[in-house]
């Protein structure tokens, strides 16, 4: 297992490399940032000295190989609008996006896994109803669902704020919004394996054993079933810390999915590079951590 | 098994009960001695020595810093931390400073101060966007605890407003301190900036001018339109900028929020890229022309910017000097099609993209799409491609073949008609227009001092502008606020909204 996770993790210092050249090369192709930073009544003297204190008045490579070198020293460089340490700016969009997650995934997990289980063991009038309120969760765009919720909840009734972050109740409606599809989405995944599932020959056995009904379904059928469900929530987990750009405009929440597009807008090339590293670390340690995780869900997986 | 799923039920509905009876209030806009206010964007840092940008402006200019000069509703530069400034010479000012104006830290605005605010922004090491301001001052002088000599390199009759953008900051502060610790003379200290939500101000107590009525300034950062409205419309702000006009009836049928609008100092043209193209049609002045006429400019300030805008003859309509002979070109399509045919083209063999921004100005690429389809009336064919902003500046960095005609708005900062350099002088930046004439005309006009003489000249340097039409004269568009019917304010031309002056009802 060791071994496992060393490669693993060498593997992703190699992703990491590539994808800031790529961030560095494909950003500074789309034009000079200096023109975005600068007034339009800039002077060519103000231009010069901006791109010269920037570095930007040097070849593209030159510039590129000082980043990197800066990048290997630990210094991811400095945010162009807003003149501080990229990575600090990183670090301060994480925590509201690790919040909206966290509380997203809880309330995915909460309504999806019992309805999926719900709608897999049993068929009938309540899992119809389910299975098509699930369909139309997951086809309810989320910008749509955002703005009505605002609508009724902060503008008709002053019952919860528009957006921005603070309190608990800041929280409610990003989370439900984010929560809505996901939770769909593993009510479906969790329906379809725990039904299949539960046909199984070692679910028979299990009963014919005389285990209890509870203990066959949550000791023996959810430990295998649950196993497609713990790659969705990984793989979901990954992408919300990367930031849920939608959700956090219309919520106005500080998070990183509206750092990294305001920074793209405004060519800041070190935040959007920043973002991008603590994205693919972040991504390779998830999904390091789902492979764990399938290995103590399902004892008969080894990486050695 | 069951027992366990109905307890989980019960738990959604204690979860949902929750919800329900959370406390009704929802963190409306505060206290009436709090005025909060839903903005687009956040700043840059909290100085202003450095960086330049509007919303850092909005934010921060008369709350925490002030200038020596400021702008009164009209637009006309008044001494405001100076107590006069004026020439003594072709080449020198006198400024001496009000007494008695502390910083926020305690400390008494000297002549120092404002002698070591400027000298950082001239120094080429420290890389000040503002240096475009002042760059024509060479020498400051103290001359007594309160009084200096400004010198310029040449005569610099707009001095006094180029100095409404400077702010001064106590000597020995470096940019980097004021970020961390924001101290200026204005009526409002710093007290809290959390990055992409919030800054909060309160007030200075020992300010010099008249104690603003609102104890705290609250801004929370609403980048996204919808966003904002919901957060106005729910009283959660108090008032927000850049309302689109689309919403401007939503805001005025709410019955606790109004619009207010004012013309603001941001003109709107459809440019021609002369410098890099020299094959260009519109070398020809009567191509130029032709295609001022051609654009039904008061159609689109009325049906689609909603009024919010005025057409344009006088570049900008907020000012001082004017060429009085001259309003917007009229819509006049057979005269257009007339001077195409004169300059030897037919329309209809006349085929262009235009470029233009989206979400930049107000509806400005519904905006373009419009001025295309006026085109195509009279046969010419317009292909409308929207940009994002920062390509199209690269564009127009550029000014290469690629770019032929496109839409841009540009701000006059000093509403003395000085941009007029920025704007169509041959080699600036930004600038695709190149004409030996008026480049003259501006060299002749920029450094009269004598305001007599340099309003007689300003008026021509325009009145030439109009006749050699170097961009179709659109409009200039207002500034469109969604405010609360209980606050007194109204917006100012610059866009700046100095909320000392603001109180509630």
């Amino acid at each position: 297992m060791l071994a496992f996770i060393i490669r693993r993790l060498l593997f992703t210092v190699l992703i990491a490399l590539f994808a800031i050249s790529a961030v560095f090369f494909i950003i500074r192709m789309t034009g000079d940032p200096t023109y975005l930073m600068v007034p339009m009544d800039a002077s060519k003297t103000v231009i010069e000295n901006f791109r010269h204190k920037m570095g930007f008045d040097k070849p593209l490579f030159s510039q590129y190989v000082d980043y990197m070198w800066n990048f290997m020293h630990g210094d991811l460089g400095t945010s162009l609008r807003y003149n501080e340490p990229a990575l600090n700016l990183v670090i301060e969009a994480l925590p509201a996006t690790a919040l909206l997650t966290l509380s997203a995934m809880a309330m995915s997990i909460v309504i999806g896994v019992p309805l999926g289980i719900i709608t897999g063991i049993r068929s009938g009038g309540l899992d119809r109803v389910i299975t098509a309120l699930v369909v139309l969760a997951q086809g309810v765009p989320n910008f749509w669902l955002g703005l009505m919720m605002i609508f009724v909840f902060s503008v008709k009734f002053h019952i919860l704020p528009t957006g921005g972050m603070g309190s608990i109740k800041h929280l409610i409606m990003p989370t439900i919004v984010m929560g809505f599809y996901t939770s769909s989405r593993i009510t479906r995944v969790t329906k379809s394996s725990v039904s299949e599932h539960f046909q199984k020959e070692y679910i028979q056995t299990a009963r014919a054993k005389g285990l209890r009904e509870s203990t066959v379904l949550l000791k023996h059928c959810l430990r295998n079933a649950l196993m497609p469900v713990v790659t969705l929530v990984g793989l979901s987990v990954g992408i919300y810390m990367g930031g849920v750009v939608i959700t956090e405009t219309i919520f106005s929440w500080p998070g990183m999915g509206r750092l990294i597009v305001q920074s793209i807008e405004m060519r800041d090339f070190p935040v959007v590079i920043a973002a991008v590293s603590f994205i693919v670390v972040m991504f390779s340690f998830i999904n390091l951590m789902t492979d764990i995780a399938y290995a103590w869900i399902d004892p008969r997986i080894r990486y050695d | 098994m069951f027992s366990r799923i109905k307890t989980s039920w019960k738990l959604v509905g204690v979860m949902l009960s929750i919800l329900v009876i959370l406390p009704l209030s929802t963190g409306s806009a505060a206290d009436r001695d709090t005025l909060t206010v839903g903005i687009n964007a956040d700043m840059r840092t909290p100085e202003l020595i450095t960086t330049m940008d509007q919303t850092s402006d909005k934010i921060l200019l008369f709350h925490i810093y002030e200038p020596l000069i400021a702008r009164n509703r009209q637009m006309v530069a008044e001494p405001w931390l100076a107590e006069t400034l004026e020439p003594s010479g072709e080449v020198s000012w006198k400024l001496t400073l009000r007494k008695g104006i502390k910083f926020h830290n305690g400390a008494e605005l000297t002549a120092d101060d404002v002698k070591y605010t400027l000298e950082w922004i001239l120094n080429p090491k420290n890389a000040s966007m503002r240096l475009s301001r002042i760059e024509l001052l060479e020498k400051i002088e103290k001359t007594g605890k309160y009084e200096l000599n400004l010198i310029t390199k040449k005569p610099f009759p707009v001095l006094p407003v180029s100095l409404g953008n400077i702010s001064i900051i106590p000597k020995g502060m470096t940019p980097k301190e004021l970020a961390k610790n924001p101290i200026g003379t204005g009526p409002y200290r710093f007290k809290e900036w959390k990055k992409e939500r919030r800054i909060v101000l309160t007030r200075f107590d020992d300010y010099w001018g008249n104690a603003p009525y609102f104890k705290t300034l609250r801004f929370l950062i609403r980048p996204e339109m919808g966003a904002r409205l919901s957060a106005l419309l729910a009283g959660e702000v108090d008032m927000i900028p850049d309302v689109p006009v689309e919403m401007v009836p939503r805001v005025n049928a709410n019955r606790e929020t109004e619009i207010r609008t004012v013309p603001a100092g941001r003109s709107i043209g459809l440019y021609f890229n002369l410098r890099g193209d020299p094959d260009s049609v519109f070398h020809d002045i009567r191509m130029r022309k032709a295609f001022n006429y051609a654009v039904n400019v008061r159609e689109i300030t009325k049906h689609i910017l909603g009024g919010f805008a005025t057409p344009t003859g006088p570049l900008v309509p907020m000012n001082r000097h004017h060429y009085p002979e001259h309003s917007a070109y009229p819509y006049d399509p057979e005269k257009a099609v007339e001077l195409i045919k004169r300059a030897g083209y037919k329309p209809e063999e006349l085929h262009f993209t235009l470029h233009s921004p989206k979400g930049r100005y107000l509806k400005d690429f519904e905006a373009s799409q419009a001025i295309g389809t006026q085109l195509g009336k009279i046969g010419i064919k317009v292909d409308v491609v929207a940009d994002e902003w920062g390509h199209h500046l690269e564009l127009m960095k550029k000014c290469n073949k690629e770019l032929s005609i496109y839409i841009n708005g540009r701000g006059e900062r000093t509403f003395e008609g000085s941009m007029m350099q920025h704007w169509f002088k041959s080699g600036m930046p930004w600038t695709c227009f190149s004409d030996e004439e008026i480049d003259q005309a501006i060299d002749r006009a920029m450094p009269i001092v004598d305001p007599d003489k340099r309003e007689r000249a300003m008026m021509l340097l325009e009145g030439l502008i109009w006749d050699k039409a170097p961009w179709v004269f659109l409009w200039a568009q207002n500034s469109i606020w969604g405010v609360k019917s209980d606050i007194d304010w109204s917006p100012w031309a610059d866009e700046i909204p100095r909320l000392a002056t603001a109180s509630r009802k």
